[in-house]
């Protein structure tokens, strides 16, 4: 259909999966991302030169180790704006909320608000140990914030919400929302799992108590979460796990817990998924990140103006200039279902697309439907990506419409 | 005919101007990644816009998942052209007559969804579909007496199940004392994988009734039944050609032409299956030919595995015979008591399968409490495992 756009992606050449004969076309980035080389060779340095666990031995691969770990710390802190005693490990984004919620020693009669926007991961551990009120959305699919404003009261001790919807991309008005906390002292969570691989992200700007994000979502190996904790805020947390590496004395009149972020870090971590996280920060570090930035929107705007053409499907939501890369689809035709379309897609065409609620049921249930389509993109994707998808989609045209 | 076939873009870009009778072998590769474009007829494309059609896949067990757009109902046709030519189902009528079915989730999946859990919500077309759990082993006590409540309530005609589904499913009921001869159904049908002696003798002894297995595939149909180790085609609309594999053992492929699904008519298609043919018709299914063992330039099939343990253990429910490059194998059973068969038992069924292979492999026997299913909810009868799958449980 379209002609293949001859721009080079300098970027693409970075990832081993996309220089394989025939790779995969991934464009189920909001899912999880695909790895740089420099990330593979980070975990397999780790596994063959210097195996140890961190914090613990005092030989030289021990101290190497926890050089690496402690180093990601810092990397993590400096890619947020936070210091490293802020950064606590976990072992992803739900683990991390989860974790957060627990600490939090909320109770049922705590009251925490969240959003009609959420992943399951920023609704349920919440809902489990709270009440939770739900703040809506507006036609546009931002936050209503006068909404969510009057579902404060004194109860109310947390509002956790997402700086991007997994579904709609949108990237909300949070600074608004935090600075209304603040003038009723009630914490703030950020969940910026799908945020942080495409938003430049300052916490100290944005002023939240608390914001978690995962690693495997800007290049990272799976099993790496990231819980930002404000100095202030993180007196208001309690250990949850208790174990090795957490406290510093037991004595028989009690314990002696490490001092953040240590006393939230049980057990062993996820030391060689830290250290490759470690690098893949360093891999984003030397990129030109406004260049990746604008280049992706570009590919996005490609994408959304050839599906328009295509004329096979319905937007979910009609997307905002303040977006990330994801774009969400309904077929005209209900027949075929969306699973059957990615089996398809994936079968004959080699694409990978999402289908199903994305684990966001409750704003499926406020649109009233029943699961879409999700196409979000990376920078390595190109624009031969987005064409070849066009191909398939117009051979598929009367399944789909 | 002719020009229809023609007329299909995939044939159109294989084959050209060939006459179809002249057509190669088709195999599952040229057919996977063709989906839809390579079937877009005008018939089809009619079909599609008066929503005459259903979707579904291949369980993917046999090779690459394929993708089949056919006539909406198309089972219920097919299942009253094959029927008619099956004694005991000759007067089972598609249109009237219940069946129920219990098998892989995934092939379940086709028809009714996964979450659809509730009774009303899985009878489609006359057929209650039983399972909803993706590995039997998993079914809990409540699943197991659901499954017979639901059977008693149904009062099926035909009940048609997957071997392996259905040994499972008669081990744990068995052993919760349920008394499986009052389960109210008039003809059992075995279908949806290859159907072991163990596994038959085992249902055999619980379900008092005539069995028919059944050999077909999703994308082709029902091709041949067996009752009382005779085995007859259901022959309308397919026709089957046996091309030699191994013709000294009378080992044959089965290469079949269906016109069954008029928008995918398969022209000489390898289906991947193996059959003895010996006198002009077939005399044993062999199992799938991806799954038998090559060494030096002879094949061990699935069939012939299953063969040389027939007379070995009365006992054994289910078997995984698991191969490493061709010269390390183990064989895992079940039992239906639940324990592992005594040593001599034992030492005979390596002796057979040794026996088999002419002494050129080394063979370990090994008890195991349950085999779980490959992906698609099937189960392997032969794993061939790598360096890396090796140590997979």
């Amino acid at each position: 259909m379209a002609t293949l756009r001859c721009i080079e992606n300098p970027w693409r050449i970075d990832f081993p999966q996309l220089c394989q004969p025939e790779p995969i076309i991934y464009f189920d980035n909001a899912a999880t991302t695909l790895k740089p080389l420099c990330v593979t060779e980070a975990l397999i340095e780790f596994y063959t030169s210097y195996t140890a666990s961190v914090h613990r031995g005092a030989y030289w691969t021990a101290e190497k180790t926890t050089t690496a770990y402690e180093t990601t710390r810092q990397k993590t802190a400096a890619f947020i704006g936070a210091d490293s005693d802020e950064i606590i490990f976990t072992y992803n984004c739900t683990y991390a909320l989860n974790l957060l919620a627990q600490a939090l020693q909320l109770n049922k009669d705590d009251e925490v608000i969240t959003s009609i926007l959420e992943h399951h991961s920023n609704l349920l551990p919440w809902q489990r140990l709270a009440t939770t009120r739900i703040a809506q959305i507006d036609a546009q699919g931002n936050l209503d914030v006068n909404h969510l404003q009057s579902l404060i009261n004194p109860r109310t001790r947390v509002i956790t919400l997402t700086y991007v919807s997994n579904i709609l991309g949108i990237i909300q008005p949070l600074q608004e929302v935090i600075q209304l906390a603040k003038q009723h002292g009630i914490l703030t969570v950020v969940d910026a799992a799908q945020a942080i691989g495409h938003v430049p992200i300052n916490v100290k700007e944005l002023g939240c108590d608390f914001l978690v994000f995962s690693a495997h979502k800007m290049l990272g190996p799976s099993g790496v979460g990231v819980i930002y904790a404000n100095r202030h805020a993180s007196g208001s947390l309690k250990p949850v796990f208790y174990g090795g590496g957490m406290v510093e004395q037991i004595a028989a009149t009690g314990i002696v817990l490490q001092k953040m972020p240590h006393c939230f870090e049980a057990g062993t971590p996820n030391i060689e998924g830290i250290i490759g996280f470690g690098a893949a920060l360093d891999y984003l570090q030397c990129q030109d990140r406004l260049a990746q930035h604008e280049y992706t929107q570009q590919l996005c705007n490609y994408l959304i103006a050839g599906l328009k053409k295509l004329d096979v499907s319905n937007f979910c939501f009609a997307r905002e200039d303040l977006s990330i890369p994801i774009i969400t689809l309904i077929p005209h035709k209900k027949t075929l279902g969306l699973n059957h379309i990615c089996q398809i897609l994936s079968d004959s065409y080699n694409i990978a697309l999402r289908d199903g609620y994305h684990c966001s049921q409750p704003l499926f249930n406020y649109l009233n439907i029943t699961g879409c389509l999700r196409i979000s993109l990376f920078f390595y994707n190109n624009y031969a990506e987005i064409d070849h998808l066009f191909d398939a989609l117009d051979h598929m045209r009367h399944l789909l419409c | 005919m002719n020009d229809y076939l023609k007329s299909i873009p995939l044939y159109q870009k294989l084959y050209g101007d060939t006459e179809p009778s002249t057509f190669p072998i088709l195999e599952r590769k040229q057919l996977t990644q063709s989906f839809p474009h390579g079937w877009m007829t005008s018939s089809l494309q009619d079909a599609i816009h008066n929503d005459l059609v259903e979707y579904t896949t291949t369980s993917g067990s046999y090779g690459d998942r394929l993708q089949i757009v056919r006539p909406k109902n198309w089972w219920l046709d097919e299942h009253a052209r094959a029927f008619k030519y099956i004694p005991g189902l000759v007067n089972f009528n598609v249109k009237r007559d219940k069946r129920a079915v219990l098998s892989t989730v995934l092939c379940s999946n086709t028809n009714c969804f996964r979450e659809a859990t509730q009774y009303s919500d899985r009878i489609i077309n006359h057929t209650l579909f039983l399972n909803t759990t993706p590995d039997p082993n998993q079914w809990s006590e409540t699943e197991i007496k659901r499954i017979v409540e639901e059977l008693h309530c149904y009062q099926p005609f035909l009940f048609d199940a997957d071997p392996v589904y259905l040994a499972i499913f008669i081990r744990k009921a068995n052993a919760m004392g349920i008394d499986l001869q009052q389960i109210p159904f008039r003809c059992l049908s075995l279908d949806y994988e290859f159907v072991t002696n163990c596994a038959r003798r085992y249902i055999e002894q619980f379900m008092h009734t005539q069995i028919i297995n059944l050999y077909g595939t999703t994308e082709v149909g029902c091709l041949f039944f067996e009752v009382g180790q005779q085995f007859s085609r259901c022959p309308e609309l397919s026709q089957i050609d046996f091309i030699p594999a191994v013709a000294e053992k009378n080992i044959y492929e089965i290469i079949v032409t269906s016109f069954k699904n008029c928008y995918m008519p398969f022209i000489r298609y390898r289906v991947g299956d193996l059959v003895r043919w010996q006198n002009n018709q077939v005399t044993a299914l062999l199992g799938r030919a991806k799954d038998a063992i090559r060494i030096n330039n002879d094949i061990v099939t699935v069939g012939e595995v299953d063969h040389s343990i027939k007379e070995v253990a009365d006992d054994l429910i289910h078997y995984q015979l698991q191969v490493f490059n061709n010269q390390q194998m183990t064989f895992c059973y079940t039992t239906a008591f639940f324990a592992k068969l005594d040593i001599e038992k034992e030492s005979i069924l390596a002796q057979q399968l040794t026996k088999l292979f002419e002494k050129q492999i080394t063979i370990s026997v090994q008890y195991q409490d349950q085999i779980a299913p490959e992906a698609s909810g099937k189960f392997a009868l032969i794993k061939h495992l790598t360096e890396t799958t090796r140590w997979q449980r």
